[in-house]
């Protein structure tokens, strides 16, 4: 168990990558604070921790809404008195040619994707450095931020800017709290496969499986799996570290 | 999705690793026999890796055994291999981190110097490399891919410019590099032998207590630049060879991993 005694607060907790670090940040003894905006399905994560005699709490939030995260880190620091650990998770995706893509798509993204983070980080961390000082901010990044590709401008770019908030919060938020980002590759969860709704899905499992170099097409966990690791005290002199997961594609 | 033993997320899998009668290397053996794995230290040091194998065989029996090794001898890597191999059946998981560095400037560095670290920390790479690969493919079930991790030790100094040790950023440049190469021959074969790279930064060993003397790690002025203001210990890289070579990490290869404290996340200090 790496995380008994730990507190913990998964932003876009309710569903794909952060549903499943939710979940296991519970099984590995930590009180976990998972975020959204959909009450109904945060209940139902809520449920799956307490079924497996975890420690849940959900809190509707919105993370571009800055009075959110205030109140959000209020609620924490009344119940807990401190944070050991940051998941920047939330985030959302949407493609298409810049010619297409109207100002307020973009800068729509930019406040769920970056502003999130900026956020988080900024008001967290009194509540980090209140904790047991080690403790540790994970953004989940992508890929997309290390690499460009064709039609993805918006997120690409937002992706590109929490890596380098990871960078400089690293070199900030130390010696006390460590900042590092995992960049993933696709992993086929709901988020994927409502994003290809209508299409065949062992198709589409087919296609990102053969369109990278390792055959295989993780799900969830292997991303929060890597989340875990770089928040646990085994990665404890790791900061400033952006760490792909992402079947070799960034590699060549 | 598989299930993993965390508390023994290697066991019953078979391990190499260089450079094992100290410092990283020691602490990855010890490591990976923590979570399960049997592991073959391999050094060239035969005084100082029996005393290293004769410690872990004692805390971990059977789990542990030396072999002495020159990782630069192309014939004794595959006899180190098939060895192995005959013995265990299997080898699941190569941890490349023999390495050696003469510091000195590029424009000072003798051409000997530069030869012998392109010849441990170069050609012992590929060497131990290539013959895991091979044993990884031997020792697969019938109609089955091959399966294993490696795991190569390079360097902050394989990222980026580090004053002073210019010939050692070359080679550790050339492991970064080859990393994500052999990861991608690999994984086109349809092969799952992931191939990832550790990048550490300071870390308190006997090859650095010899670069800089055993003196330099008491003063904290010295990592002070260093956002976590610490040296790292060799259990920091152990860790995440552990990681690396289970399957939790089963989506990760052609990855490069930093562990430097945060020291080559930019530059510190007031702007």
């Amino acid at each position: 168990m790496r995380f008994t005694d730990k507190t913990v607060l998964v932003t876009g907790g309710t569903s794909g990558i952060g549903r499943e670090a939710s979940l296991a940040f519970a099984r590995e003894g930590a009180r976990v604070i998972f975020t959204g905006r959909d009450a109904v399905r945060g209940e139902a994560v809520a449920a799956a921790i307490a079924s497996s005699a975890g420690e849940g709490m959900f809190l509707q939030h919105d993370v571009a809404d800055e009075q959110s995260w205030i109140e959000t880190l209020a609620v924490i620091g009344d119940q807990y008195g401190s944070l050991d650990v940051l998941v920047n998770n939330a985030g959302i995706f949407t493609h298409g040619p810049i010619e297409n893509t109207s100002l307020e798509d973009f800068q729509e993204m930019w406040k769920t994707n970056v502003n999130s983070v900026f956020l988080g980080m900024k008001y967290a961390m009194p509540l980090l450095q209140a904790g047991s000082g080690k403790g540790a901010i994970l953004n989940v990044s992508s890929l997309s931020g290390l690499v460009g590709h064709p039609d993805v401008v918006s997120y690409c770019t937002t992706k590109a800017a929490s890596i380098m908030l990871t960078r400089v919060m690293a070199i900030e938020a130390g010696p006390s709290v460590r900042v590092n980002a995992v960049a993933p590759g696709p992993v086929w969860n709901e988020l994927l496969e409502r994003a290809h709704e209508g299409q065949n899905a062992e198709e589409m499992k087919s296609y990102y499986r053969e369109s990278q170099p390792l055959k295989f097409l993780g799900d969830s966990s292997d991303v929060s799996n890597g989340i875990l690791f770089l928040c646990s005290d085994a990665a404890r002199y790791i900061t400033g570290s952006i760490f792909r997961i992402d079947a070799g594609r960034g590699a060549d | 999705m598989q299930e993993i033993n965390s508390n023994l997320p290697l066991k019953g899998l078979v391990a190499v690793v260089t450079g094992a009668a100290g410092g990283i290397g020691l602490a990855c053996a010890e490591h990976v026999v923590v979570a399960g794995a049997t592991v073959v230290m391999a050094d060239n040091d035969v005084k100082r890796g029996e005393a290293a194998a004769a410690v872990l065989q004692a805390k971990y029996p059977a789990q542990a055994e030396f072999t002495a090794l020159d990782v630069t001898d192309e014939a004794a890597w595959n006899k180190l291999m098939d060895d192995v191999v005959s013995r265990h059946g299997r080898v699941d998981i190569l941890v490349n981190n023999a390495g050696v560095c003469v510091p000195a400037r590029l424009q000072d560095a003798s051409f000997e110097d530069f030869k012998r670290m392109t010849s441990v920390n170069v050609d012992g790479t590929f060497l131990g490399a290539k013959a895991a690969i091979l044993a990884m493919r031997s020792s697969a079930a019938e109609g089955e891919p091959a399966r294993g991790a490696i795991i190569n030790i390079s360097s902050i100094a394989g990222q980026t410019a580090l004053m002073g040790v210019g010939g050692y950023c070359a080679t550790k440049a050339a492991i970064t590099n080859m990393t994500r190469a052999l990861a991608v021959e690999c994984a086109e074969r349809r092969e799952f032998i992931r191939i990832n790279s550790i990048h550490p930064g300071t870390v308190r060993t006997p090859l650095t207590e010899g670069i800089y003397g055993a003196d330099y790690f008491d003063d904290s002025a010295h990592f002070s630049p260093v956002p976590l203001k610490d040296f790292a210990r060799p259990e920091d890289i152990a860790a995440a060879v552990v990681y690396l070579a289970s399957d939790e990490s089963r989506m990760v290869t052609g990855s490069d991993l930093t562990i430097d404290g945060g020291f080559t996340a930019g530059i510190a200090g007031e702007f």
